[in-house]
């Protein structure tokens, strides 16, 4: 029943050992919380054959990706009610850039479109020095994303096969859109 | 030790033990190896010149000093309380603090000035009436004498019951019914078994009051009952310049 109790020494030592070990284990607290809830933003790689959609193409290249990228939407759109892929024609009518022929289609490279195998949309530039040729794969679905290919050499040629391989050996890089960081604060390659 | 002994079985207060205490304060060796036990339940006093380090033990034992060596405090039961009544208190004197305002300072965890919690107030009263202080509880502490503002500080001492109880000089500011009604706790204290550590420089009441006595200047220089304890050669050493320790049979 009996207590022993050791009147231990008044002064520093052991209250600077215990805010030593409150500020450790604050630090402790505050490191588990940060490697718990912390998250990463690991910068996305791209694949050797791709294109950084934000900083790997110029600005005529990017006006008329962005420009086919509405355009797909309408023509995803359409497919609905039809089957058929529009034809350039059309949507040049309709004034969807970059099918149409105006002032910026000729200050970005005068694409030439042409409609390939139902499954294709080819533009190939008439200044490559300005921008690369495009090619705009429509997927099989009607709900698929986008495939966009550039190919920047004057050589550029309509494909013979559509599958990822040829292409790359056709010459072509595919376009690859990232949303992981501000492009602002990225380094130039 | 014929009193003691039947009292230490009942005694509720702990056993202290002072084993090889040092205190140095700066360059100032204060306490130098000090040794000693104090029984659970006795009444021990602790004597010697000024400046021996007999205040400093005290602040040593409530855990105020940075000291070396072992202070070991052994308690019987769950009961840990030390009451401690300090030599004396220093305040301004036109404090308009009421002993009622004091005590409920010193007893209680509501403030002060929202007056006496209703779960201390019959404690304090008790307390208040042992030492004779009931009839002036609402005279200003700065008007009180200084006899009469030591009872209060005894009187603050005694809330909580303590198991242990540490006196400094309660005897030196107490007038003559001051020091009847201290007399009068100290019986008290005996007989409920509570160990009291009791600074004292009335030699003639350690002889009458206490069971032991430790002579402290700096080293302990005596540890016995009293009667072997206080005699004239001893006394002449320890209130000494160059204190000569010895040993005690």
């Amino acid at each position: 029943m009996s207590r022993v109790q050791v009147v231990r020494p008044a002064g520093a030592g052991h209250e600077t050992l215990y805010v030593l070990l409150v500020s450790l284990l604050i630090l402790a607290v505050a490191a588990g919380i940060v490697a718990l809830r912390g998250e990463r933003h690991d910068e996305v790689s791209i694949e050797a054959h791709q294109l950084d959609a934000r900083r790997d193409l110029n600005a005529a290249e990017q006006g008329v990706y962005a420009d086919l990228r509405v355009a797909f939407d309408e023509i995803q759109a359409r497919r609905e009610e039809e089957p058929q892929l529009l034809a350039v024609e059309v949507l040049a009518e309709e004034g969807f850039p970059p099918f149409v022929l105006d002032a910026s289609s000729a200050s970005r490279g005068q694409h030439q479109w042409q409609l390939l195998q139902e499954r294709a949309y080819l533009g190939l530039s008439q200044a490559s020095a300005v921008a690369g040729s495009f090619l705009l794969l429509v997927p099989e679905a009607q709900d698929g994303a986008a495939d966009v290919w550039l190919q920047r050499s004057p050589a550029a040629a309509v494909p013979a096969d559509f599958s990822q391989a040829a292409l790359i050996a056709a010459g072509w890089q595919q376009i690859a859109a990232h949303y992981d960081a501000g492009v602002t604060r990225q380094h130039s390659h | 030790m014929t009193v003691a002994q039947p009292l230490l079985n009942r005694a509720c207060g702990p056993d202290i033990a002072f084993a090889e205490v040092d205190l140095t304060l700066g360059r100032t060796r204060i306490l130098d190896k000090v040794s000693f036990n104090v029984a659970a339940g006795s009444v021990h006093a602790l004597v010697g010149p000024n400046g021996g380090g007999k205040s400093s033990l005290i602040k040593t034992l409530l855990g105020q000093m940075p000291h070396h060596g072992q202070l070991t405090l052994t308690w019987p039961g769950e009961e840990q309380i030390i009451g401690y009544v300090p030599q004396a208190l220093e305040f301004d004197r036109g404090l308009p603090m009421t002993v009622d305002d004091f005590m409920a300072a010193m007893c209680q965890r509501r403030p002060a000035f929202l007056g006496l919690s209703r779960k201390v107030a019959p404690a304090i009263d008790a307390a208040l009436q042992r030492v004779g202080m009931l009839d002036k509880r609402k005279r200003r502490m700065g008007a009180l004498s200084g006899g009469e503002r030591q009872r209060v500080l005894l009187a603050q001492g005694l809330i909580p019951a303590p198991q242990l109880l540490v006196l400094d000089e309660p005897m030196s500011a107490l007038d003559e019914a001051g020091i009847q009604v201290f007399e009068r706790l100290l019986h008290e204290w005996r007989a409920a078994g509570t160990t009291v550590l009791w600074i004292e420089h009335d030699l003639e009441a350690v002889a009458r009051l206490a069971d032991r006595v430790t002579g402290l200047s700096r080293r302990v220089l005596f540890d016995a009952p009293p009667k072997q304890a206080l005699t004239p050669d001893r006394l002449l050493s320890l209130f000494s310049i160059h204190p000569r320790s010895e040993s005690i049979a």
